[in-house]
């Protein structure tokens, strides 16, 4: 009888809206001062950010308890509620609203322990091999899957090709669209073609994926007096400015057989001024491709030269050859198995609200009313 | 005249008629005259027009709904608390009062975008989504809920006290009693919570569709969220037995967070939202 007590009393307590009031104080509080803290710190251009007030197991734990506060009063409520004879659709209402609140808070501390993303750069006509793990894991979530990952034996292997890229352009040169035409298959089934515009997702074994960067790669050549030759592709950084102003560059590039430091600057269609230093992008339509490359000797810049496609630069006992430019797509790929179960806990609580405000009013505020009338 | 020119015009048409609304609503309620109140809800009635027209305008000319920049954020918000509180108080004429409150901020509002620059920049694709159009309407229904509560709440308090001195104005005595107005108050504030909510909820899908995250405790995100949280918390405690004045202080005190969230977060800190005050911002999220 005692525990039977004891347990009555964890339930009521568990159950209360004093215990909500408490939490909820709490974690206002919490994230209010972390909002104030956060004004010296935040950094808007960066995808993941350090230090907040989520991340520390206090408020993981707050989080917890209003769950199951959450969890207890909702499942006490559809007690009372089938227990009752006269039942209030608002109170169903309430019901749906805070089981929808519980689902949204199971939903985000799912993301929050299993949420991963990377990003994947294709450069057109290539194909890569990642292993499903891979593009899940953890350790991939702050850098690039760059290279093809081991494959171990057995396991499911997702192939991505980039089989084109097309560029749709503005009358001032601009770029006004991108397409990347994908083909995916993880050899279970036929492969999947995918045409896809900016930002626009499509889902692939529980991985929700989309283009979100662009640019262009450059294969650079070097060939040393002693007849060897060595090629490299690089995808250059792509810095988008306002206006829709892009630049592609790649700095300190090292070529295994040339003794300097190499630093390139892409331009799709080039105006060479004066002087190397004062060539202009007319537009982003390949139309004059153009690489500036500036050649460091370790004691400071021994040659700056604007190279058209298929020109060469000579360095001393050595050539550079500007060979080949393609473009390239990033893919996004986030895997996040939390996200569905938040959005169906928003429409359960939407749902329960909508019900709560457009049903009658409470019998106790009705009657409070009716009292003081 | 170009299209600019016409949205100025007017918009200091609209800015005209909300000042007037505003004068006659607090004449009414300094010179205990009825009739002025309703000479104010005309006005307010006829400043939509104007306002209407105007944000038509801006929208056919920049291709989506007026949202980026303090001249398009301050006017749409503007316009929408208008149109809720025209809604409102053609429905439930009892809350004609909330018109005190909400005619100053409106007038405000329309009056802080039209000295905005009008400036059209170049947007990132992120924007062109119908998920744009939806947040905007719930976060303005939401400012409309938030405001009418607010001025319902002063409401209360003020007859509260008229009542206790033993003093009275027949504009707050054809109110209805404190209980009823403190329930109407309830009522609306409920809305203004669920619109948030829906505020939120609409930020969560567009921003997963965009950058693959639902949630990424940006600035605005974290306050609308406390926002939420403290109208939550709020009405907890109305269900645990508080009610009349001090509910009435707390919805105050609420109010002067979200009012905080909505205009005063955007300009202390570097946010992805900044293109809703600032349309020339430069921050941007991944491949915004």
């Amino acid at each position: 009888m005692a525990a039977k007590r004891y347990l009555v009393k964890i339930w009521t307590l568990a159950k209360s809206r004093v215990l909500a009031v408490v939490l909820i104080f709490m974690i206002s509080a919490a994230v209010t001062v972390d909002a104030f803290e956060l004004m010296g710190r935040w950094d808007p251009s960066g995808l993941s950010q350090t230090g907040n007030v989520y991340r520390y197991w206090w408020f993981k734990a707050l989080a917890a308890a209003l769950l199951v506060n959450l969890a207890v009063c909702t499942t006490d409520r559809i007690i009372r509620q089938f227990r009752l004879k006269g039942r209030v659709l608002s109170r169903w209402g309430s019901v749906l609203f805070h089981a929808g609140l519980a689902v949204i808070i199971v939903g985000t501390l799912v993301t929050g322990s299993y949420r991963t993303y990377c990003t994947i750069k294709l450069i057109e006509g290539d194909t890569k091999q990642i292993p499903y793990r891979a593009l899940i894991a953890e350790e991939q979530s702050t850098r690039g899957l760059e290279t093809d990952t081991g494959i171990r034996t057995g396991e499911p292997v997702i192939s991505f090709t980039l089989d084109k890229q097309e560029m749709i352009f503005n009358n001032s040169g601009g770029i006004k669209e991108i397409l990347s035409y994908l083909a995916i298959s993880d050899k279970t089934g036929p492969d999947r073609g995918y045409d896809l515009a900016e930002l626009e997702q499509f889902s692939y074994r529980g991985l929700y994926m989309f283009p979100n960067a662009y640019g262009y790669a450059v294969k650079i050549s070097a060939r040393s007096s002693a007849g060897k030759t060595e090629a490299i592709t690089v995808p250059l950084q792509t810095t988008e400015f306002s206006d829709d102003i892009r630049s592609y560059s790649e700095k300190n590039l090292r070529i295994a057989s040339l003794p300097y430091i190499v630093s390139v600057n892409f331009y799709p269609d080039i105006a060479v001024g004066g002087s190397a230093a004062s060539s202009v992008n007319r537009s982003y339509q390949l139309d004059n491709p153009g690489l500036f490359i500036t050649v460091d000797n370790n004691n400071g810049i021994s040659a700056q030269e604007v190279v058209p496609l298929g020109g060469t630069v000579q360095l001393g006992g050595y050539s550079l050859t500007f060979e080949q430019v393609k473009p390239w797509t990033e893919l996004l790929a986030v895997y996040d198995p939390g996200a569905n179960l938040v959005f169906a806990g928003i429409m359960m609580a939407i749902s329960g609200l909508s019900i709560t405000l457009l049903s009658r009013p409470f019998p106790a505020v009705r009657s409070s009313i009716k009292n003081t009338a | 005249m170009t299209s600019i020119e016409t949205q100025l015009v007017l918009l200091w048409l609209a800015v005209s008629f909300c000042f007037l609304a505003t004068v006659c609503f607090f004449s009414a309620l300094s010179f205990k005259q009825e009739k002025l109140q309703n000479y104010g809800v005309t006005c307010a009635h006829i400043a939509i027009l104007p306002m209407a027209a105007a944000l038509v305008l801006r929208w056919i000319q920049t291709g989506h709904v007026p949202s980026i920049g303090a001249y398009e954020v301050y006017t749409i918000y503007a316009g929408g608390v208008l149109l809720f509180y025209s809604i409102i108080q053609y429905w439930k004429p009892k809350v004609t009062i909330a018109g005190t409150v909400v005619l100053p901020v409106a007038t405000l509002m329309t009056g802080i975008g039209v000295m905005s620059s009008t400036e059209l920049t170049e947007l990132p694709k992120t924007y062109f989504t119908y998920w744009l159009g939806i947040h905007m309407l719930f976060a303005t229904l939401a400012l409309g809920g938030v405001l009418v509560a607010a001025g319902l709440s002063i409401a209360y308090l003020v007859k509260g006290r008229q009542t206790a001195g033993g003093r009275g104005n027949p504009l707050l005595e054809k109110l209805p009693d404190l209980d009823r107005l403190d329930y109407l108050g309830h009522r609306i504030t409920l809305f203004a919570f669920l619109m948030i909510g829906i505020m939120i909820a609409s930020g969560a899908v567009w921003a997963y569709k965009s950058w693959g995250r639902y949630w990424g405790w940006d600035p605005i995100e974290t306050w609308s969220l406390i926002s939420w949280l403290v109208y939550g918390l709020y009405l907890h405690l109305r269900l645990t037995g508080i009610k009349g004045k001090l509910a009435s202080w707390l919805h105050i005190a609420v109010v002067v967070i979200v009012v905080f969230s909505f205009y005063g977060a955007p300009y202390l800190y570097p946010t992805i939202h900044d293109r809703f005050v600032n349309s020339d911002s430069i921050y941007l999220q991944g491949s915004d």
